[in-house]
């Protein structure tokens, strides 16, 4: 040890000169994950200002429902009730109400909206229930409901979405 | 592999995004040929009261987008903003002085409550300030040196409006003793036009419980001593805002129709539409012929705009679609041109569109309406719209209108209507769980008022009555009641098509409830037998009864049906057709309709000879083509039709619409298979027929992809083809500009950039309402920033990117691309 001290004393030996810098070198950036060259190449090359060409359907696996070629003018409470049960938006339940289906609509819809509607129709369905239950009063609750779920059932719009007996959903077919 | 991983990955969150953005479908380009207010301000915060200075060059504006309100200044040349002045504090309100040498607002830096302050423009130096102790709420300039300054004196004390002079320092004088607000001047310092307010409680100041009226004052500053005139528009609502259009021949207003809000009352909170009406400030009767006149409709209800600032060709309005609020502009006459004729803006309508628009266009076509039937007819519409759209106020102004017609036919019909609208609000506030009077109790009444029918009420009248009845006793839960009311009801022949319309919504709602549906169909058809009504009428009742006729039914059942009904059915009546049409309609069950049904369809379309009838083929056709996947026989009904129909129509922007939307599907399925020449083609295709841009590009796209270099095919666009509008190539140009800047040397791209954009400023007069354009022009500078590094030229791409994106409206995947490049920004 002694004798190392003296060599450096007499200057025989030189401590390496360090240099500390304030930027990594390319190659430093480049092993670290940085790469800001290639990145804005990229991102040059990614500004290109045309739409994204995707094909209907692989808009519509994203959730994205193409416009109708043909839009009802002034639809009624039962026009939007049909296209509702045409989508898959909401379905006629065996119990004879309407009730929302979000999990297999297929369009985007207005879900206050929606509810307003099927809760209107419910209300409406409930007093003709009631009404008819005036209109035979021998006939059993149970089984007049049963009845007049069969017969709205055939007049339900062509497509739309009906609760089978077991509980499973289908498109009506014509 | 894994960038190509990571761009799906992107790419589904972009869209989901694009989704999220609102309840949006596939879009294309906008058809309609309404003017939509252009947006002129962008970023995440709100930027409102805007106002331009009187060379129409610079907006000066209030932004918060440093938490702070300031004012801000934009030249809408460039579209660069920056903040005017730093008060160090909030300030509100400003106004630009009529010589534009001045700028006055509201400073809370000295005075917590408001104080006047003015400073020089364009410098915004010489700050002076009244040095009072009043708050200072509002102000206007009534000439270059004057101002009226809306104060409060004291907290529990009234409202006072104050003449400010502005010299080296302010010095204030009492104008008026009045409690309002929202004070203009007419440009000729005649008139002040304002809100007034009235206290609510005695104890309590005006500015804090105070009730805004629902009209206007107007009153004479040249005559210290003349009254205040009630200045009643004729409109529904409450009408607030009022703003004189620089030549004083307009007073400008904001107009809150209903409650949008749902906090029980109308007011400056709720939806604001914008409108105008004549007011020559150079009359002494300028208010009684504001009053007189038919209010203009400047924007549509899908947009919430209030604050107009009308300038020398240009109106300013703070609007907001749902989300912050922006500065925008339109024409002074606002979205539907004033050269519109009442057939142009029927045409209008029958193309569809929002709601809103309908609203807006059948006002419109109300103005223009010269005879008692079109007036009428017009009036019951828009009560029916309005009601459709739970807006009970509107609905109720015009029922009363149509009272106040002097027209024998609809003597005795608004107590109908005024029923009707009664008992939706009623059924509306019940299900808002809103307990008012007793609903049943109410609605019974309302039919005891029904029995008793005016001696004098005409037949259409008791039509009416009967219809309103119905529907009252449904609502009650008399089904048997409700139907025997409509079955009573016997349409003569002349029965006012405003009164049928009224009774098929009332069929349709009932017969469908109770699940008739062949009652329904006899319904309409006795309506398409009415001799009186015009054919196209006939036909849309036609429709429905072959729409009520098959709908659920089996499709060999249906056609059984509608053969056994065209039997009975001679001639070439409206029935006759629609029962023709509907069994073609038939045969199209799946994507491969059999081979007789196209020639069959394009036989029946070649003997149709009235447009409604060609319209009504091609509407069916699509529809039930579009439900079976059978494209093809879209495709070529939507060539045929584009074919035939006039161009220049509205009738041609439909079926343009339809072409290109059909088009637009196939060329990015075939562009997905790889079939790039045919999808070009398609993309050409529809760029020559329909001139649209975003197909331009898609074909430029496939030729570049196809090998072609962008700089060659920038030659070919150096001029706009014969025939076509320059506008397309400037885009082109610029489109292929953007594609090949980044393939330059580093030293070529800043000139290439730089040309591109000049090339877009040239025509951006035209080019400023293309979407495509708005993005190209963002990319350009997107490319010179990642160039330069220059955050000023990122602020540029950003604010083109944000317009870009509001036009994209609902069409995903453009969305998509603007939300990419923001991600990239």
């Amino acid at each position: 040890m002694g004798g190392l001290l003296a060599l450096l004393a007499a200057g025989c030996i030189h401590p390496p000169e360090i240099v500390v810098v304030d930027r990594a070198t390319a190659l430093e950036e480049q092993a670290a994950g940085s790469f800001d060259d290639l990145e804005r190449d990229l991102a040059r090359a990614a500004i290109t200002p045309h739409p994204v060409a995707m094909t209907p359907a692989e808009l519509e696996a994203l959730g994205i429902k193409p416009r109708p070629l043909a839009e009802q003018a002034d639809p009624t409470d039962a026009d939007r009730v049909d296209e509702l049960l045409r989508q898959h938006c909401a379905g006629e339940q065996r119990d004879g109400l309407l009730v929302e289906t979000p999990d297999a609509c297929r369009a985007t819809i207005d879900a206050a909206l929606t509810a307003t509607l099927v809760e209107r129709v419910n209300h409406a369905r409930l007093q003709l229930w009631r009404w008819m239950q005036e209109q035979r009063p021998a006939a059993k609750p149970d089984e007049l409901r049963r009845n007049w779920t069969k017969v709205h059932a055939r007049g339900v719009v062509c497509g739309g979405w009906l609760q089978r007996e077991d509980g499973t959903w289908e498109a009506k077919r014509c | 592999m894994l960038r190509g991983r990571r761009a799906a990955v992107a790419l589904v969150a972009i869209l989901a995004a694009a989704l999220a953005g609102g309840a949006f479908a596939q879009d294309d380009e906008t058809e309609d040929g309404l003017r939509r207010p252009e947006r002129l301000t962008v970023g995440a915060a709100d930027q409102l009261l805007g106002q331009l200075s009187p060379d129409g060059r610079v907006l000066y504006y209030v932004s918060n987008r440093n938490t702070t309100t300031e004012i801000d200044v934009q030249d809408l040349a460039d579209g660069r903003s920056h903040l005017l002045f730093d008060e160090g504090t909030d300030v509100s309100w400003p106004r630009v002085s009529p010589d534009g040498r001045a700028l006055l607002y509201v400073s809370f830096r000295d005075q917590a409550s408001g104080q006047l302050c003015v400073r020089d423009l364009p410098g915004a130096g010489n700050r002076r300030c009244l040095s009072d102790q009043a708050s200072a709420l509002q102000a206007e300039w009534i000439d270059a040196h004057r101002i009226a300054l809306v104060s409060r004196p004291a907290v529990d004390g009234d409202l006072a409006l104050l003449e400010v002079r502005v010299g080296r320092s302010l010095a204030a004088h009492p104008l008026l003793g009045r409690n309002l607000t929202s004070p203009a001047v007419s440009p000729d310092g005649r008139w002040l036009v304002y809100v007034p307010i009235e206290r609510r409680a005695p104890r309590v100041g005006a500015a804090f419980a105070g009730r805004a009226a629902g009209q206007l004052e107007a009153k004479r500053l040249d005559r210290p001593g003349a009254p205040p005139v009630r200045l009643a528009l004729d409109l529904p609502g409450v009408t607030s805002q009022p703003a004189f259009s620089p030549d004083g021949q307009h007073l400008y207003v904001a107009q809150f129709f209903s409650d949008s809000n749902h906090d029980g009352s109308v007011d400056n909170d709720d939806h604001g539409v914008l409108f105008r009406v004549p007011f020559p400030s150079q009359r002494d009767d300028a208010p009684a012929v504001a009053a007189a006149a038919f209010p203009e409709q400047l924007t549509d209800g899908g947009w919430n705009c209030q604050y107009p600032a009308p300038s020398r060709d240009r109106l300013i309005a703070t609007c907001s679609r749902g989300e912050g609020l922006d500065l925008y502009g339109l024409p002074l006459d606002g979205e539907v041109p004033s050269e519109w004729t009442a057939d142009r803006i029927a045409e209008e309508i029958e193309l569809g569109g929002s709601q809103a628009d309908r609203l807006l266009l059948y006002r419109h076509r109300l103005a223009r309406a010269a005879s008692l039937v079109g007036r009428r007819l017009n009036m019951v519409r828009l009560v029916r719209l309005h009601l459709a759209a739970d807006e009970f106020t509107p609905a109720a102004f015009y029922a009363g209108h149509v009272a106040a017609l002097k027209d024998p036919e609809t003597v005795g019909l608004s107590g109908p209507l005024s029923a009707l609208i009664e008992q939706r609000r009623a059924r509306r506030d019940r299900e808002r769980a809103r307990m008012g009077a007793d609903f049943a109790e109410e609605a019974r009444r309302r039919l005891e008022m029904l029995a008793k029918p005016p001696a004098a009420a005409t037949p259409a009248a008791k039509i009416l009555a009967s219809v309103v009845k119905s529907e009252i006793e449904d609502d009650l839960g008399d089904k048997g009641a409700a139907r025997r009311e409509l079955e009573a009801i016997v349409i003569p022949d002349h029965t006012p098509r405003s009164i049928l319309e009224l009774y098929h919504e009332r069929a349709d709602a009932l017969y469908r409830e109770l699940d008739d549906e062949a009652a329904l169909a006899e319904a309409c058809r006795r309506l398409a037998a009415l001799p009186s009504l015009a054919p196209p009428a006939q036909l849309e009742y036609a429709r429905a009864a072959v729409r009520a006729t098959v709908r659920g039914l089996p499709l060999d059942e249906a056609a059984a049906r509608l053969a056994h009904e065209r039997a009975q059915v001679t001639g070439d009546s409206e029935l006759g057709f629609a029962l023709d049409l509907g069994r073609l309609m038939l045969a199209v069950r799946d994507r491969e309709p059999p081979p007789e049904v196209e020639p069959q369809l394009m036989d029946l379309y070649a003997r149709q000879t009235r447009p409604d009838r060609r319209r009504a083929l091609v509407d069916e056709a699509v529809k039930r083509a579009g439900e079976v996947g059978a494209n093809r026989l879209i495709e070529r009904l939507a060539e045929r039709y584009l074919d035939d129909v006039k161009p220049g129509s509205s009738e041609r922007r439909q079926a343009q619409r339809l072409y290109r939307r059909m088009m637009t599907t196939r060329a990015y399925q075939r562009r997905a298979e790889g079939h790039l020449a045919e999808a070009r083609a398609d993309f050409e295709a529809m760029a020559e027929r329909t001139g649209s841009i975003e197909s331009l590009i898609g074909a430029l796209d496939l030729r570049i992809r196809g090998g072609e270099k962008p700089e060659a095919l920038i030659a070919q666009f150096r001029a706009a083809p014969a025939g076509k509008p320059a506008q397309a190539a400037a885009v082109a140009r610029a489109y292929l500009a953007a594609r090949a800047i980044p393939h330059l040397p580093d030293a070529e791209r800043g000139p290439a950039a730089t040309a591109a954009l000049a090339d877009l400023r040239a025509n951006w007069g035209t080019l400023r309402n293309v979407r495509a354009a708005q993005d190209i022009f963002g990319a350009l500078q997107h490319q010179e920033y990642l160039r330069t590094g220059n955050p000023a030229l990122a602020e540029r791409a950003d604010a083109h990117y944000l317009i870009a994106l509001e036009m994209m409206g609902g069409n995903v995947r453009y969305r998509a691309t603007v939300l990419g490049q923001f991600a990239l920004l």
